[in-house]
C-alpha cells in the first residue's frame, strides 16, 4: 500500500517522522516531485484566488500524487504548543481538499492539537497507526522511531545543516553520527560559508533571515534566497538554527508574542538576532496573502528601526521574477557592507 | 480620561451609553468615511485586512480630537483579530501618540483586576445600571434591524424604512432611561411590521448573509450591501448581530452546536473567526429555503478564505446559489452593484421557473 505525502507545508517541518512512521508501519512512502512549475501552475488552477502561495502549491502537490496512491497524508493541524495556535487554513486543509478536488485517495487526516492532553502525538500515532496495523507493540515501535528520526532531524538543523540536507541525512542515518564536528567543520571550509569561522571572508556579512519554513525551504518558491545570500559569502542565520526555548525566551521581549506558533518562532529569531547584534541585517521573507505574517512583519519592522537595522522585505507570490528578487538581495548586501566599512 | 473605541455597525450608541453613564466621557470617532480609510491604510501594514485599517483610522481620529484611553477587542486567535491591538498600539506610539489602551482579553478575574487598574473603583450598583442600559440599547437596535432587513423589500415609497430607521436610532441615543429605550422600541416595532405591502419584485426573495463579522455589520466598509439588496427588492436575513454574538460569547446561548452540526459534513473543524459560522449558516439558509447566500468577507482574512473554498461544495450539495465578496480598500460601488443586480435577477429567473414547474432548477451559480 502506498501512502502519498505532498512535498509542501508541513513536510518541511516533520517529514523525517512521517516517513519513519510509515515506513516501520509496512507502508510505501511516496513523495511528490520538488515544486515545479507545473506543479505550481496546476495549484493556482486548482485553489481559489485569495488564498496565500504556499497552500497554491500544496493544491498542486495533491494533484500530482492523486492517481498513484491509496491514500494521502493530509493532517489537520491545529495547534503546536500550549498557548499557540497555527494558522487556520492548516484547520481547513482537508475540508478544502475534498471541496475543490475531485476524484481523491482517501485521506489520512489526523487532527493534531498539542494544547491538550498528555503525549498528544503518541496519541495521534496511535490513532493512525489503527487504521494500519493490529499490533500495538507495532505502532508504538513505529512511533518511537519517528519521534528519534525527529529529534535526530531537529539536532542537524540547529547545528546548521539546511533542512533538505538534514532530511536526507535523517534518512540515511547511521552515516553520520549528530555531532561529529569535523564533519561539519570540513563542509564549511568548502563551498558555503554558513557554519563560521571558516566563513569570515573579505565580505563576510552576517544576515538574519526569517519566514516560513516551507516557504524559505521551497527551492522554486523562494528562488533559492538561502543558498544566493551564501553564494555572496554571507553568513545566515534562519530560523532552525535557533533553540525552541531562546526563540520563546525572545518573543517574549513582546508584551504579547503572536499566538501563531510559527510566527511566534519567527518574531523570536528576529528579536534574538536584534539583541544579541549577531547580524548586520534582516531579511524577512513572506508570502502574498499570509495573513499572519502581515502582522507581525510590521513588529519586527518597528522594532528594527528603532535600533537602526537594516531590513530588506521580500513578498513572494506566483509572479514573482527571479531577476527582480535578486537585484533586490544584491543591493541589500551591498548596502550592509559599505554601512560596515564606514563604521570602521 | 476621555474613552474611545473602534466604530462596528451602530454598536456605538450602546457603547457610548455603557461609559456615560458610568461617569466617563466619551470621544467616539467620527463616523468612518473616506478620510478614516486613506488614513487607515497609510499607516497600516499594507497586507492586514481591512478591518485593522479601519480601526487604526478610528483610532486615529478620535487620538486627534482628544481622547487618551483607547477600548479595543483582544483575543488568542488564530483569527488576525486578536492581534490587532498588539500591533496597532505600536504603530500608534511609533507616531507619536500619547494615550493608554485597554484590551479586553479573556478572562474573567484578570479582566477585574486590569479594569480596577485602568479605571479606578466604579461602584457595583453603578456598573450594574450602566450595563443593563447599554444591553436594553443594544438589544432594541438588532431586534428593529432585523426587521428593518425585512421591510426594505416592501416599502411603499423609496428610502423610508431607511428614514425610520435612522430616526429610531437617533431617539435612542438621546434617551437615557431603559423604560423610554423599550418604549421607543415598541412604537418602531408596530409600525414596521404593518408594513405589509407587496413586494418591489412581485415576488418575495429571501437572501442570506454570512460572513465575517466586522464585514457584514459595518455598513461603510461592505459598501451598504444590505441597502442595495433592499433597493433591489430583496429580503436578508442573517444571524450575526452584535448581541447575538455576545450571548454566545458568554455561553448563554448555544447557537455554535447547531450551527457545527450543519457544517460537519462540509467542514469539520474550528477554523477561527466566522469560518464554520458561514458554512454552517449556508446549510441552515438553504434548508429554510432560502433563495441565495451572500458572503463577505475582508481581502486575505483567513476564516473565511477556507469557507469561500469550501462554499462552492455547500452550493452543489445543498442546491443553494452563493455569492462570495471580498472587500479591501479598493472595492468600488459600481462593481459591488453591478454584480449584485445579476445576482438578484438570476435568484429571481431561479424562483419563477421553479414555481411553474418548467423543471429548470439546477442552475447554480457560485464564484466571486
Amino acid at each position: 500500500m502506498k501512502i502519498g505525502i505532498p512535498r509542501a507545508l508541513m513536510y518541511h517541518y516533520y517529514y523525517p517522522a512521517w516517513q519513519a512512521f510509515f515506513r516501520e508501519l509496512g507502508l510505501t512512502v511516496l513523495l511528490s516531485p520538488v515544486t515545479n512549475k507545473g506543479i505550481l501552475d496546476q495549484g493556482v488552477k486548482a485553489a481559489v484566488d485569495d488564498i496565500c502561495l504556499p497552500f497554491k502549491v500544496y493544491y498542486g502537490h495533491v494533484l500530482s500524487l492523486r492517481d498513484k496512491v491509496d491514500y494521502l497524508f493530509v493532517p489537520r493541524f491545529i495547534s503546536l504548543g500550549k498557548y499557540n495556535f497555527i494558522c487556520p487554513k492548516f484547520m481547513g486543509l482537508p475540508d478544502m481538499l475534498r471541496a475543490n478536488i475531485e476524484g481523491l485517495p482517501e485521506l489520512i487526516d489526523p487532527v493534531i492539537d498539542l494544547r491538550r492532553g498528555i503525549f498528544p502525538w503518541r496519541q495521534v500515532a496511535y490513532k493512525i497507526g489503527r487504521k494500519f496495523s493490529k499490533n500495538i507493540w507495532e505502532i508504538e515501535k513505529a512511533y518511537r522511531r519517528a519521534r528519534d528520526s525527529y529529534r535526530h532531524f531537529l539536532q542537524l538543523q540547529r547545528e546548521g545543516y539546511e533542512t533538505e540536507e538534514a532530511m536526507l541525512l535523517t534518512s540515511r542515518r547511521g552515516k553520520i553520527p549528530v555531532g561529529d564536528r569535523e564533519f561539519a567543520a570540513g563542509r564549511e571550509s568548502g563551498s558555503d560559508s554558513h557554519k563560521g569561522r571558516a566563513g569570515d571572508k573579505a565580505r563576510g556579512i552576517k544576515l538574519g533571515l526569517v519566514g516560513h519554513s516551507y516557504l524559505l525551504n521551497d527551492a522554486y518558491l523562494s528562488m533559492r534566497i538561502v543558498e544566493r545570500l551564501r553564494k555572496m559569502e554571507a553568513r545566515v542565520f534562519t530560523v532552525e538554527m535557533l533553540a525552541e526555548e531562546v526563540l520563546e525566551k525572545a518573543a517574549r521581549r513582546q508584551g504579547k508574542p503572536a499566538f501563531w506558533y510559527f510566527n511566534r518562532q519567527i518574531m523570536g529569531a528576529a528579536y534574538h538576532l536584534f539583541q544579541e547584534k549577531e547580524i548586520d541585517g534582516l531579511v524577512q521573507v513572506t508570502a502574498f496573502g499570509c495573513g499572519p505574517d502581515s502582522l507581525v512583519r510590521e513588529l519586527i519592522d518597528i522594532r528594527g528601526k528603532r535600533i537602526g537595522m537594516p531590513i530588506l522585505n521580500i513578498n513572494l507570490d506566483e509572479h514573482s521574477g527571479e531577476a527582480g528578487i535578486l537585484t533586490r538581495l544584491e543591493a541589500f548586501v551591498d548596502l550592509i557592507e559599505r554601512r560596515r566599512r564606514k563604521c570602521r | 480620561m476621555q474613552i474611545t473605541f473602534p466604530h462596528m455597525g451602530d454598536m456605538v450608541v450602546a457603547v457610548k451609553a455603557l461609559f456615560q453613564e458610568l461617569g466617563f466621557t466619551v470621544v467616539p470617532p467620527p463616523p468612518i468615511s473616506r478620510k478614516t480609510l486613506n488614513l487607515g491604510v497609510k499607516y497600516s501594514p499594507e497586507f492586514a485586512c481591512l478591518p485593522f485599517k479601519i480601526n487604526l483610522g478610528n483610532f486615529m481620529e478620535a487620538l486627534d480630537r482628544g481622547a487618551d484611553m483607547i477600548i479595543m477587542g483582544g483575543g488568542c486567535g488564530p483569527c488576525r483579530f486578536g492581534y490587532y491591538a498588539e500591533v496597532q498600539e505600536e504603530i500608534l506610539r511609533e507616531m507619536g501618540y500619547d494615550f493608554s489602551m485597554y484590551v479586553i482579553e479573556p478572562g474573567i478575574f484578570s479582566n477585574l483586576r486590569k479594569i480596577r487598574e485602568s479605571f479606578g473603583p466604579v461602584s457595583a450598583r453603578k456598573v450594574l445600571s450602566a450595563v443593563r442600559l447599554a444591553w436594553n440599547k443594544a438589544l432594541a437596535i438588532d431586534e428593529i434591524y432585523r426587521l428593518v432587513l425585512l421591510k426594505r423589500a416592501r416599502e411603499a415609497k423609496e428610502g423610508q424604512v431607511n428614514k425610520l430607521y435612522a430616526d429610531f436610532l437617533r431617539k435612542i441615543d438621546e434617551t437615557m432611561s431603559v423604560d423610554r429605550v423599550k418604549r421607543i422600541k415598541r412604537e418602531y416595532r408596530e409600525i414596521l411590521e404593518d408594513m405589509t405591502g407587496a413586494y418591489k419584485r412581485g415576488i418575495p426573495l429571501k437572501v442570506g448573509l454570512v460572513g465575517e463579522i466586522y464585514l457584514v455589520l459595518e455598513p461603510f466598509v461592505n459598501l451598504e450591501i444590505e441597502k442595495k439588496l433592499g433597493e433591489l427588492g430583496v429580503e436578508v436575513e442573517r444571524d450575526l448581530y452584535m448581541t447575538n454574538w455576545l450571548l454566545n460569547f458568554l455561553h448563554l446561548r448555544n447557537d455554535g452546536k447547531l450551527i457545527k452540526r450543519a457544517a460537519s459534513k462540509y467542514l469539520d473543524s474550528f477554523v477561527g473567526g466566522h469560518g464554520i459560522d458561514t458554512i454552517g449558516n449556508t446549510v441552515r439558509y438553504a434548508r429554510k429555503g432560502f433563495d441565495g447566500v451572500i458572503q463577505l468577507g475582508p481581502f486575505t482574512c483567513m476564516p473565511e478564505i477556507i469557507a469561500s473554498s469550501i462554499l462552492p461544495a455547500v452550493s452543489k450539495g445543498e442546491g443553494i446559489p452563493v455569492l462570495t465578496f471580498f472587500f479591501d480598500e479598493h472595492s468600488a460601488d459600481a462593481g459591488i452593484r453591478t454584480r449584485l443586480e445579476a445576482f438578484v435577477d438570476l435568484l429571481e429567473r431561479k424562483k419563477v421557473q421553479a414555481r411553474k414547474g418548467t423543471g429548470y432548477k439546477g442552475e447554480i451559480v457560485y464564484g466571486q
